[in-house]
């Protein structure tokens, strides 16, 4: 838009050189014929020269005003607008800096949230052609859950194997591609993790890749689940871990103790289509050996693969939508489902699976309103900033006026200056986003891989950036603009000193901005606290387990080929080895990495209980020793045997929360059943009751707690719990030590309970700072604001104030008179600003753990702070007024 | 927007007979000069004073900024061509906008000259 305009003028500014040089012409034409003319009538060539050029009169006084006439002065007074603009604020650089510098914050804050965004959900892809990619998501309608069971791996959206490969044969209009990620395990001379994409042979041409060594997959490769173990390795991994060996192609390497054939290396620049940068790629047939017991591949309803397309030559998305639509449903009914599937084509881009804005978009709006709060603030701040001016600048309006220049010029000349903070402060918060987003891409942990996340400007980032900077430009610029034109000409001539009682339309606008600022301040420091409150209940919480000196460890089983009777095998020896070490008191294992993941279920039928269905229950799989290891009170029967669990017995525990709701208290040898896949209803008979427990997990619900002992497959995703006396450092070496005698090849990861408390509550500490930022940036704007207000009204009464106090008033009297002007807007806000807080207080629930949104403590503190930081802020200028000695303020007017 | 179209009788340094243009006058015999025909900005200035009787000369400094904006409310439009002497020059034309102000301002003309010549005549009575 800007830019548009800045190309008119520029349009306008050459059309006026032309214009000018025919102008020359044209009176170099006429000069000539009067010339002429005037020698036909007898003249002397000499004097016929000078004669017309007289007549002709000043050429450069007609240039000027056939400029004024053919409407290129609007480009002009734009320039001179600006430049005008520009010497203002260098005479004034204080009040320039303080409102570019407010507006680039507020701006920055919502460029940073914009840009993330973009990056993640709209950007398009960094592949060959992106505009033209679309993923095909299926979405599955269950017509009888009972009958047919799916289980989604990334999400519910995608595909299995066997219905990718149908759809991938069967179409016409489009090109299908297929991909999902594993982590693999590297053996060799320098073992690492790996982060892997499976591909269907086609992915990484269609995509744009370039082998720089040896070839890509062929289709013979991922046709058929089974044995292709070939593998493409990225630039920087091929450098990484294998030197840029020359002579990669051809040599074998073992990952997930299976020995692939490296077949090639793709080019330096490509990274695949998915947000974490793959080290390896293989292909999708061969997804057996990243989960070993689980063949998701021979699974027609285990969707795992995302799938892209791009339209064939000669066919547009509108065919390649219809064709999917069919070949979706065809894939089902191909493997005997009797479900339907409606097909998603969307654009691509990283995170565009349909369940994403159904899950994040609560608090993504929480998250644009806030970062929307601290631009509203920073507006009304630099509006007051403006409207102060305009008070000092009355004169020099009038003044204007009174000559005779029109009131939309003058507005124009404002607006101008608006625009021109407001595109500064756009600017330094473009640069802000940009660098702040290229700076925290850096902060991601090593875990999660490096993230292809592109937060430089482009075209639609711009724009926004534009968009919001004109926005808050005329949002802070037009009012008091606007406002400094309703000059009365005569008395503001006159004498700026005597006019304090005609500001009342400024002054209602000036309490008013008062008031918004103080509700935003409001609102957004009672989240923080509300927050900051949430945060220290959290490690308050009475858990019901003992969260002290347990140590967690998980094991890469899976990629290391167990079966799950290796992996049984694998952690009862573990335990043992470990229960018989000096500090260690008891070992177990569960499903669960405590505070950090959970397994929900639903009870389907219960001895004796009319409305057992649908309680929902949190559940775990655990060892013989568990309750003692977890820390977890046994309230009534007792726990598994070590026999029970070898023996898949049936039989569960429950806490007294569960025995309460299904057994009113008396559960010891009922039984219960799981809600599960039909034929697989097992009943449990409960053989003991525990205390009990809740989790920390943010947003967890407390639910009651169901637990059976560790069956079959689960021991290849188990983790060993170890309760410990003493120093951690000890008990993680000697398990070390004896991982290491049982199977050199395994890793295992180790973590105490207190560094799982603290990654489960960091969402709610970054939260917590978060908003304990924008409260206090949004705070210290409104203090600035408020003082800045009060000065500029002491400033413009001091007079009044020395008169009164030559007439004997008191400082008391003195000061109520400054600050009765304020109370009524600072009240409004605070009670607009609480209510707003508890508004979206009720928003926050699931990171307050039952502290209440109208929390008094919350509440009264910010309420206190705020009157103390107004109270603080008007106290100075009003410190001023009294101390006025009012014979020299007399003698100044 | 204000401007003053001096038109001064030829030869006029004589400030007893000049003549005072009525603004906007000018804009009316440019147009009607042109509705003529197209011609260059001399061959205006020469057309009026030839119509005239040589009782109206158009200045040059009235001339040319008349003619562009004129030009800027769409009432002419110019054009570069060969002029008699096969000299390029700026020609001008009545638009279809600028035929119908004429119109009108002529009309306008006509009601205001019978309006002042009644006024005068009283006067004299």
């Amino acid at each position: 838009m800007a830019s548009d305009r800045l190309r008119g003028l520029l349009a306008r500014l050459k059309a006026l050189r032309r214009n000018d040089e025919e102008l020359q012409t044209e009176m170099q034409f006429h000069l000539e014929h009067l010339t002429a003319q005037l020698k036909s009538q007898g003249v002397p060539h000499a004097e016929a020269v000078r004669r017309a050029r007289i007549e002709f009169g000043k050429s450069v006084q007609i240039r000027e005003s056939c400029r004024d006439e053919s409407g290129a002065n609007q480009a002009s007074d734009f320039f001179r607008d600006v430049a005008f603009a520009m010497r203002r604020f260098r005479s004034e650089p204080g009040f320039a800096l303080a409102a570019v510098f407010t507006l680039a914050l507020g701006i920055g804050v919502n460029m940073v949230l914009f840009t993330v965004l973009y990056a993640v959900i709209f950007r398009p892809l960094p592949v060959k052609d992106p505009g033209s990619l679309r993923n095909v998501y299926m979405d599955i309608q269950e017509s009888n859950p009972a009958n047919e069971s799916r289980s989604a791996y990334g999400s519910r959206y995608f595909e299995s194997f066997a219905e990718f490969r149908y759809m991938q044969l069967h179409a016409k209009t489009a090109e299908l591609a297929g991909t999902a990620e594993a982590q693999l395990s590297l053996r060799g001379p320098s073992p690492a993790s790996l982060h892997a994409q499976l591909v269907s042979a086609n992915l990484l041409r269609m995509m744009g890749g370039v082998p720089a060594e040896g070839r890509f997959f062929l289709p013979e490769e991922t046709a058929q689940p089974g044995n292709a173990p070939v593998v493409v390795l990225s630039h920087a991994a091929w450098r990484r871990y294998f030197n840029g060996d020359s002579g990669i192609v051809g040599r074998t390497i073992v990952v997930n103790r299976t020995a692939f054939t490296v077949i090639g290396v793709a080019n330096p620049e490509f990274h695949g289509p998915l947000t974490v940068v793959p080290d390896v790629w293989i292909p999708l047939s061969m997804q057996a050996i990243t989960r070993p017991g689980e063949s998701l591949v021979d699974d027609p309803n285990a969707a795992f693969v995302q799938v892209f397309a791009r339209p064939r030559e000669g066919f547009d998305n509108r065919n390649m939508v219809a064709e999917m639509s069919v070949l979706g449903q065809q894939a089902l009914a191909a493997h005997g489902s009797a479900r339907t599937a409606r097909m998603q084509v969307v654009r691509a881009s990283f995170l565009n699976y349909p369940d994403i804005m159904e899950f994040a978009g609560p608090g993504l709006l929480v998250i644009a309103l806030a970062g929307g709060m601290i631009l509203l603030v920073g507006c009304a701040n630099v509006a007051n900033l403006l409207l102060a001016r305009g008070l000092s600048r009355r004169r020099e309006i009038a003044i204007r006026l009174a000559v005779g220049a029109g009131r939309f010029r003058l507005l124009r000349q404002m607006v101008t200056e608006s625009l021109l903070l407001g595109l500064a402060g756009g600017c330094a918060g473009l640069f802000l986003a940009w660098q702040g987003g290229v700076a925290a891409l850096k902060f991601v942990p090593a875990s999660v891989g490096q993230l292809q996340l592109d937060v430089t400007p482009d075209p639609w980032i711009l724009f926004f950036a534009v968009a919001l900077s004109i926005g808050a430009a005329l949002a802070c610029g037009l009012l008091p603009a606007l406002q400094s034109l309703r000059v009365d000409l005569t008395p503001a001539l006159k004498s700026e000193g005597l006019l304090d009682a005609r500001g009342g339309g400024r002054n209602r606008l000036q309490s008013a901005l008062v008031g918004v600022q103080v509700a935003v301040s409001v609102i957004l420091l009672v989240n923080a606290s509300l927050i900051l409150r949430g945060f220290q209940r959290a490690g308050e919480l009475d858990t019901g387990r003992n969260m002290h000196g347990l140590l967690i460890a998980s094991f890469d089983l899976r990629q290391q080929q167990y079966t799950p009777e290796k992996a049984q095998r694998f952690h009862e020896q573990l335990t043992e080895t470990l229960s018989r070490l000096p500090g260690v008191q008891a070992v177990s294992v569960s499903l669960k990495e405590p505070e950090l993941s959970s397994f929900r279920a639903a009870v389907s039928a219960a001895e004796g209980a009319a409305h057992s269905n649908d309680v929902r229950v949190s559940f775990d799989e655990v060892g013989p020793d568990y309750f003692r290891t977890a820390g977890i009170p046994l309230r009534q029967g007792r726990s598994f045997t070590a026999a029970e669990v070898r023996s898949h017995a049936k039989v569960g525990l429950v806490d007294e929360d569960l025995a309460q709701t299904l057994f009113a208290g008396n559960a010891l040898g009922k039984w219960v059943a799981l809600a599960g896949p039909p034929g697989t209803r097992e009943q449990f008979e409960v053989i003991g009751i525990t205390g009990r427990t809740r989790s920390l997990a943010p947003g967890e619900a407390p639910l009651s707690s169901y637990y059976i002992p560790m069956q079959g497959l689960r021991f290849m995703e188990a983790r060993l719990w170890i309760r410990y006396r003493g120093s951690p450092a000890a008990v993680s070496r000697a398990l070390r030590t004896a991982v290491q005698a049982s199977d050199p090849e395994v890793t295992p990861g180790l973590h105490t309970i207190e560094e799982n408390v603290k990654t489960a509550l960091a969402p709610v500490l970054i939260a917590s700072w978060a908003a304990s930022i924008a409260g206090g940036l949004a705070l210290a704007i409104a203090a600035i604001g408020l003082y800045g207000i009060i000065s500029f009204a002491v400033n413009r009464r001091l007079r009044e104030m020395g008169i009164r106090m030559a007439l004997g008033a008191r400082a008391r009297d003195v000061m109520r008179a400054v600050f009765a002007q304020l109370p009524g807007s600072v009240g409004a806000g605070l009670l607009a600003g609480v209510a707003g807080a508890v508004g979206l207080g009720t928003l926050l629930r699931s990171v307050l753990y039952g502290i209440s949104p109208m929390d008094p403590a919350a509440l009264l503190g910010v309420a206190g702070l705020l009157l103390m930081v107004a109270v603080a802020a008007m106290w100075v200028p009003t410190r001023r007024a009294v101390r006025v000695d009012p014979a020299s303020v007399l003698r100044n007017e | 927007m204000t401007y003053s179209a001096p038109v001064e009788r030829q030869g006029g340094r004589n400030l007893d007979n000049e003549i005072d243009l009525l603004q906007g006058t000018l804009d009316m015999l440019i147009l009607k000069s042109l509705d003529l025909g197209e011609m260059h900005g001399f061959g205006i200035s020469s057309r009026i004073q030839k119509l005239s009787s040589d009782a109206l000369q158009v200045q040059q400094g009235s001339l040319y900024p008349a003619l562009r904006r004129l030009e800027y409310k769409g009432w002419i439009s110019a054009q570069w061509s060969a002029s008699d002497n096969n000299r390029r020059a700026r020609f001008y034309s009545l638009t279809a906008t600028g035929r119908r102000q004429l119109e009108k301002e002529t009309a306008n003309w006509s009601r205001l000259s019978k309006a002042i010549a009644a006024v005068l005549r009283a006067r004299e009575a």
